[in-house]
């Protein structure tokens, strides 16, 4: 695999992170957050290091950098020093996107990133993600609502029992054809 | 929604041509009401309840340790309060203490750490055996004091290979490694005590520096420097998100099982100094030294504040836990108390600070 034209080593996350791919696990809560500290920490968990200087943290650095997409991506309350548990869902998961957008990043992976997120906060990541996909970055949603990735993707695959049945851009295919799709599949 | 800037470096690829008809949920309709204006006005007070409950559970410590004394003085009155009886206070306290310091990152990672008293034990032997056999004339003292620290490191970082890359629970590396680093110990020595008869060694170790003992400083400046490792350092960080969500830290990139290896070394390099400051103590090496100190060490910490689940740890409260025991002990030894009276005094301050820290933990969940 190749990001930006470098080989890329399968088989270790942190060298993937390094690279620049970002992952929104599914489960927010047991994969993603560490829900006793606060948000800010949260996130520049993948970063922290990077604002350091000869290994001691720059937490007035992280906190600018955490406001700094808590605004842009309107978590709620905008309060960095606020324990992440406390949030809501969709705030969670806001806060888990910007992690990603902290530096940049080249590929983010996004598993069911509309999970228990609220209809509001699933506008805004679908606008993110559209913004994000804009400037550059490859991104590469996983979802088991079908509206929402013909909404989203540019490019669609439907993937019925671990085999993937179709591909093509979303635009040339509809909800009815991919639910056929899937149940052909199972059928077959 | 529209000034939103990513981050991300703005290599344009052909993949924006799709936007302008880009069919499905239009996201600018429903976010319109929700985003647009609502500044951040809270920046300001980003530090609510978490620092607040720190210095809370630290105040609780405190005045523990000040009831504690307040009893000492009572009960023995200036004998107590003597600086010579508080320096003997500080004295005992700092062996544990230096212990406690690494068992913190060890548990705040999540962990446990049961063999740091045998592996003391074990490099006391080996650095006294070497003291004692090489003879050599030119032999210095730093030289004992070097192997005490490598092999405290080296048996810390063979339990963090296990633990991390064996993926075998710390809990059972550990309890394996007290077992058989005491055995080691006890056939390195053959069971005999050797006596540290150095020169320079007692000298550099068993003096004062500024009317305080230097073991007494060694005890504070190792838990100055674990607390800035804690609390300034990625190395801090690293340890609080690993111990907080192992999970959540592998796929941000955190490279967990070095850093878990880390831990336990590190644990390790803090039973090589108490090595060292227990040979200068006693003015021996003997395979019994540090029976049950692992227990405690652990009850220290987890007064503290640390909490076992991992996730949190404290320097400061693991100093003023190792403190608060070492004082008791010393109200008891002033009063001619039994060992077992203050062994149940023991249980029920280990039981009471954690029934407090729970119900301090539910408050600041719920209120913030």
């Amino acid at each position: 695999m190749k990001v930006d034209g470098k080989v890329l080593r399968p088989g270790s996350v942190s060298r993937a992170v390094d690279a620049g791919i970002g992952l929104c696990p599914e489960e927010r809560k047991s994969q993603g957050l560490v829900l006793d500290e606060p948000v800010f920490k949260n996130i520049t968990l993948p970063t922290f290091a990077r604002f350091a200087k000869a290994g001691f943290l720059d937490e007035a650095a992280e906190r600018a950098a955490a406001d700094e997409q808590i605004v842009n991506l309107d978590v709620r309350p905008a309060d960095s020093g606020r324990v992440a548990r406390t949030l809501s869902g969709g705030n969670q998961q806001k806060a888990l996107l910007g992690r990603w957008l902290v530096r940049g990043c080249r590929v983010l992976l996004l598993d069911e990133p509309t999970r228990g997120v609220d209809v509001g906060a699933r506008a805004e990541i679908y606008a993110l993600v559209r913004t994000l996909a804009d400037s550059g970055a490859a991104v590469l949603v996983v979802s088991s609502e079908i509206d929402e990735v013909l909404g989203m993707a540019d490019h669609a695959l439907v993937i019925s029992e671990g085999r993937v049945v179709h591909r093509g851009p979303a635009q040339e295919i509809d909800e009815h054809r991919v639910l056929d799709l899937v149940m052909e599949g199972s059928a077959a | 929604m529209s000034d939103q800037k990513p981050a991300a470096p703005a290599v344009k690829d052909d993949s924006s041509r799709e936007t302008g008809d880009h069919g499905g949920l239009p996201p600018a309709t429903v976010s319109a009401g929700s985003t647009d204006n609502d500044p951040a006005p809270h920046v300001k007070d980003a530090k609510p309840g978490l620092l607040h409950g720190s210095v809370g559970r630290n105040l609780g410590l405190v005045l523990a340790l000040v009831a504690i004394c307040a009893v000492g003085f009572i009960t023995a009155g200036d004998r107590f309060l003597s600086f010579d009886n508080i320096m003997t206070i500080l004295r005992q306290a700092a062996i544990i203490g230096v212990l406690a310091i690494g068992m913190t990152f060890v548990i705040t990672s999540g962990g446990i750490d049961l063999s740091v008293g045998s592996v003391m034990g074990l490099a006391t032997v080996w650095a006294s055996t070497l003291a004692t056999q090489t003879m050599a004339e030119d032999f210095h003292w730093i030289v004992m004091v070097f192997t005490a620290l490598a092999v405290g490191t080296v048996a810390g970082l063979i339990n963090g290979v296990l633990i991390a890359y064996g993926k075998v629970v710390s809990f059972i590396v550990t309890l394996a490694m007290l077992v058989a680093a005491r055995g080691l110990a006890e056939i390195i020595s053959n069971r005999q005590t050797q006596i540290v008869d150095v020169d320079g060694f007692l000298d550099a170790f068993r003096g004062d520096l500024l009317g305080i003992p230097v073991l007494v400083w060694m005890f504070f400046v190792v838990a100055a420097l674990g607390w800035v490792l804690l609390n300034r350092t990625t190395f801090g960080r690293r340890t609080v998100a690993v111990g907080g969500n192992p999970e959540a830290a592998r796929l941000a990139g955190i490279k967990v099982k070095r850093h878990t290896m880390y831990l336990y070394g590190l644990a390790g390099l803090t039973a090589g100094i108490a090595a060292v400051m227990m040979m200068a103590r006693t003015t021996a090496g003997t395979s019994t030294h540090g029976q049950l100190y692992e227990l405690e060490v652990i009850a220290a910490v987890v007064v503290g504040g640390t909490l076992l689940a991992g996730g949190r740890g404290t320097i400061v409260g693991t100093v003023l836990g190792v403190l608060i025991f070492a004082t008791l002990a010393n109200v008891f030894t002033q009063n001619n108390l039994s060992i077992s009276a203050q062994a149940v005094i023991k249980g029920v301050i280990i039981v009471g600070a954690v029934l407090l820290q729970q119900r301090f933990a539910g408050r600041s969940k719920t209120g913030s």
